[in-house]
């Protein structure tokens, strides 16, 4: 296990470096990063010259590309490229806060769609099933921002007509959000809409996996020598089936991640959320390349890691890949 | 027969756990530090209210949550990286300008005493201080801090966003505390617009910030960096910024004006406008100042107990024609181009929606909301016919495919405009097909704005674009008008010369009465409409909604913004 870790981790520094040059020169590629900046008229030459110095741009790309890597590397990304200001404190404080949601928004689709796609496959084609497919599909066709949109119609409904505050429609936390439990409390109070659009499309993929992996395995041999030894039918289901179905869904999981980052850049600008994806709306406004990269890094980064915590819940499921 | 999940229950305990962690280590904001107390729940109707009764109808106290566009990235207005509408928006109610823009585009003297002195040979213009006007740690607001706020301006070491003005002062005399006079090395007519808090802070505060580096003071906070106080001389100081959701500042208890009577105001950050409008609906926010678009109009005025004020703001759209590409250099073209377009039914199409009041603009010197507006573009009131006539008179005839050709040229021209806007999408549609029924023909020739402002339009005389449609910002110093219209002027894209024209605008700089000035400049605006090297069509609306249980706001839809006047807002009763 220890061992392919290690040689996990390795293989991850290659895509790293390239990822990082496709970064650069991909985003460098869309063109002077200063021609947002040329078009505001109050911005003068003299402005335009220091950042030009500062940030290499008579380099060549090559250079630049150096510049960029040690800034990264040593500067914790730099700064951005007309307030000069550091890009990391804002990066971090974006990531945790998208690692929350998205992290809370995948707990939820997992727990709810395993038990809704084992439900389904030891019930299949009754009406309970029929019900879970038809949701599903309705959470596949459903858009993020439509679906934010209603929730958030629907719950400023809500307060109109009973004048009591259950959820908040935008935004982290409460100007004043206090402190301990009823600062988490408000803290969910926000984040409940987000977390329930961002989950709604990984439940319906999930529960489809979960649904067709157990039929498959609850057909299958070692299922039926089970019961046939006398053992009870939720420890079948349970220790046999279900541990075995799960491995195509911790598939779909990983896969899925990176969509689900990706969901979060629409979640996050519907609710106005302090995370990535609104960071990555404002560097993209700004054409500030700088934050820009800093973001491709911190997500390529994202995505290798948590590829590695899939890897690590395999070895968990499967004793194979943990011995091999 | 739910079995209880356990393994996968695990791991999404697991998960809970990782984002409560994420949530621990990224959260941003140390609950203990927020400020409690000194904000109360958002939405002003359930905020907290005292007992004293500043105005009839109203209560001290209480916070108003303003649901801003957009979240600045350094507080300091007055450098480049804090040269955003959004933070002018924010830094307005902690700082007072020397002459306060008014929504009618007036200038009223604000901190200081009467309107200043003036001479004219040598220029100079003495300031008296209003005589109570302090920061907000008691120190007086004096001749000091004028004479400092002209070094920090004009210190090429700092990355000040405009020196204009200032750079042409040569010398600061302070006669008292309270009373200074800057002379200048030229005649400097809109000195009005000095020390002013539309794009700036107004004056600084000397024993604060000297010997700071100015470029990397007010950041974060608007505070003293040596005490960390809060420092200001409006009537809201600083408080407290949750980078990425809001920005706080509460009353100063020492503003030397009329105090405020809320005892605090958010800026909560909300870029989506329908968020904005489900955050306003449901009370979580007070009040919003959005861009302005026409759906996004009719769901505010949908809410109940909502107040909006739609005003013509001071941004407006125009049609250039490039005189580098002919025959677009001769006049009969360009007027029967002008009369083939119907400007009125593109306002109609556009902008009464929102606006019903809206009129075309027919001046480029004026916007319709100042005093000293004239219409001089109504000659081209839309008839197709006379621009028939008139191409006609000048010896064009229609080719097979009905299209005019002058002196071998065909009448066809490339439209530039900055693609993804939709109004003005909409209006290159619309002049298609009218002037296609005078027989001229109209080539979409859209492009990123980064590409329209940077490459297309400063080559127009390479011939880059032939007819261009973009956007200029009047403001009440038409003196903006000189490096567009002169010959050799920085933004005269479009190769336009009118030798007369320039000498007038040049002229224009001597000149300080406020009614001569205006008279000249009226007299250019005729001369540039007999010219008609652009066509202005109609002023961009702005929007201001705010929840009725507010009393005060008003709407100032000059670069000073809707929080102009954030001292008069107070929550009902």
């Amino acid at each position: 296990m220890t061992s392919l870790m290690v040689r996990r981790l390795l293989s991850s520094i290659p895509v790293l470096i390239a990822a990082s040059m496709l970064v650069f020169f991909g985003v460098s590629a869309i063109g002077d990063p200063l021609s947002e900046l040329r078009m505001r008229p109050n911005i003068s030459e003299t402005t335009l010259d220091n950042i030009v110095e500062r940030k290499h741009l008579d380099a060549p790309l090559v250079a630049q590309y150096g510049y960029w890597v040690r800034d990264a590397v040593t500067e914790r990304f730099g700064t951005t490229l007309l307030a000069d200001e550091p890009i990391w404190p804002d990066l971090r404080r974006a990531v945790g806060n998208t690692l929350q949601l998205v992290l809370a928004a995948e707990a939820l689709a997992l727990a709810l769609a395993v038990i809704l796609g084992v439900l389904s496959a030891k019930r299949q084609y009754s009406i309970f099933d029929y019900a879970t497919t038809t949701l599903s599909f309705l959470g596949f066709s459903m858009p993020i921002f439509w679906f934010a949109l209603i929730l958030q119609v629907l719950t400023v409904n809500l307060f109109q007509a009973t004048g009591t505050r259950i959820l908040y429609t935008s935004g982290l936390s409460s100007v004043d959000p206090g402190s301990g439990f009823a600062f988490l409390i408000d803290r969910l109070q926000h984040l409940a809409l987000p977390i329930l659009a961002l989950s709604f499309v990984s439940i319906a993929t999930y529960s489809r996996y979960m649904r067709a992996s157990m039929l498959e395995v609850i057909n299958s041999d070692y299922v039926r020598t089970a019961r046939a030894k006398g053992l009870r039918e939720r420890v079948v289901t349970r220790r046999h089936a279900m541990r075995n179905a799960l491995i195509p869904v911790v598939t779909v999981f990983t896969v899925n991640l990176g969509v689900v980052l990706g969901g979060a850049i629409v979640t996050e600008t519907v609710f106005s959320l302090d995370g990535m994806g609104l960071f990555f709306i404002r560097a993209l406004a700004a054409r500030d390349v700088y934050p820009l990269m800093a973001w491709l890094m911190i997500t390529a980064v994202l995505i290798i890691v948590l590829n590695l915590v899939a890897d690590i819940i395999y070895g968990y499921l499967d004793p194979r890949i943990r011995h091999g | 027969m739910t079995a209880p999940l356990h393994r996968p229950a695990r791991w999404g305990l697991l998960l809970v756990v990782l984002a409560m962690l994420a949530a621990a280590c990224g959260g941003g904001e140390d609950p203990d530090e927020a400020e409690a107390g000194e904000t109360a729940a958002p939405g002003g109707t359930e905020a907290a209210a005292g007992s004293e009764q500043p105005a009839s109808g109203s209560v001290a106290g209480g916070t108003v949550v303003f649901g801003a566009n957009e979240e600045p990235d350094v507080l300091n207005a007055n450098v480049t990286a804090g040269n955003l509408f959004g933070t002018g928006i924010i830094t307005t109610t902690m700082f007072r300008p020397a002459y306060m823009l008014t929504p009618d585009f007036e200038y009223v003297p604000d901190l200081i005493d009467g309107e200043a002195e003036v001479t004219e040979d040598p220029f100079t213009v003495t300031y008296h201080i209003k005589e109570d006007a302090v920061w907000s740690d008691g120190t007086p607001v004096s001749s000091d801090d004028f004479e400092f706020t002209w070094q920090t301006m004009v210190n090429p070491d700092f990355d000040i966003t405009s020196r204009t003005g200032y750079e042409l002062i040569t010398e600061a005399v302070k006669e008292d505390d309270k009373t200074i006079t800057f002379a200048f090395s030229e005649l400097y007519a809109p000195y009005r617009e000095l020390f002013s808090t539309a794009g700036g802070t107004g004056v600084l505060p000397k024993h604060a910030l000297e010997g700071e580096d100015f470029d990397n003071v007010w950041n974060e906070a608007i505070v003293n960096p040596e005490t960390g106080e809060p420092i200001a001389n409006g009537p809201f100081i600083f408080s407290e910024w949750n980078q990425g959701q809001d920005l706080t500042v509460v009353r100063n208890e020492e503003y030397w004006g009329e105090p405020a009577h809320l005892d605090s105001i958010v800026f909560r950050f909300l870029e989506d406008s329908n968020t904005q409008v489900q955050a306003l609906r449901g009370g979580e926010v007070d009040m919003l100042y959005p861009q302005p678009q026409l759906d996004l109009l009719e769901q505010l005025r949908s809410i109940d107990g909502i107040e909006v004020e739609v005003n013509a703001g001071t941004v407006y759209e125009h049609i250039d024609f490039n005189f580098a590409v002919p025959p677009l250099d001769e006049k009969f073209v360009r007027e029967a181009i002008a009369l083939g377009i119907d400007r009125a039914a593109i306002v109609d199409a556009i902008i009464a929606p929102i606006q019903p009041d809206a009129e075309v603009l027919q001046s480029v010197t004026y916007v319709v909301n100042q005093p000293q507006y004239e219409p001089h573009f109504d000659q081209y009131a839309y008839d197709p016919g006379a621009a028939v006539a008139l191409l006609e008179d000048n010896g064009c005839t229609r080719g097979a495919d009905d299209i005019f050709v002058c002196d071998g040229e065909r009448l066809s021209f490339r439209y530039t405009t900055t693609a993804g806007n939709e109004a003005r999408e909409l209006q290159l549609q619309i002049i298609q097909a009218q002037l296609a029924d005078i027989g001229i023909e109209i080539e979409a020739a859209t492009a990123p704005p980064a590409d329209v402002f940077t490459n297309i339009l400063p080559a127009g005389s390479e011939g880059a674009w032939d007819i261009g449609n973009w956007a200029w910002i009047g403001s009440p110093n038409p003196g903006g008008n000189i490096p567009i219209f002169s010959c050799d002027g920085d933004q005269n894209y479009q190769s336009y010369c009118d030798e007369a024209v320039t000498e007038q605008l040049e002229e224009s700089n001597n000149i300080i009465d406020p009614a001569a000035r205006a008279a000249l400049f009226n007299e250019i605006d005729a001369a540039i409409a007999e010219d008609v090297p652009l066509l202005p069509l109609y002023q961009k609306p702005t929007i201001f909604a705010w929840n009725e249980s507010i009393q005060g706001p008003q709407d100032n839809p000059t670069n000073q913004g809707p929080t102009w006047n954030v001292e008069d807002w107070a929550l009902e009763h």
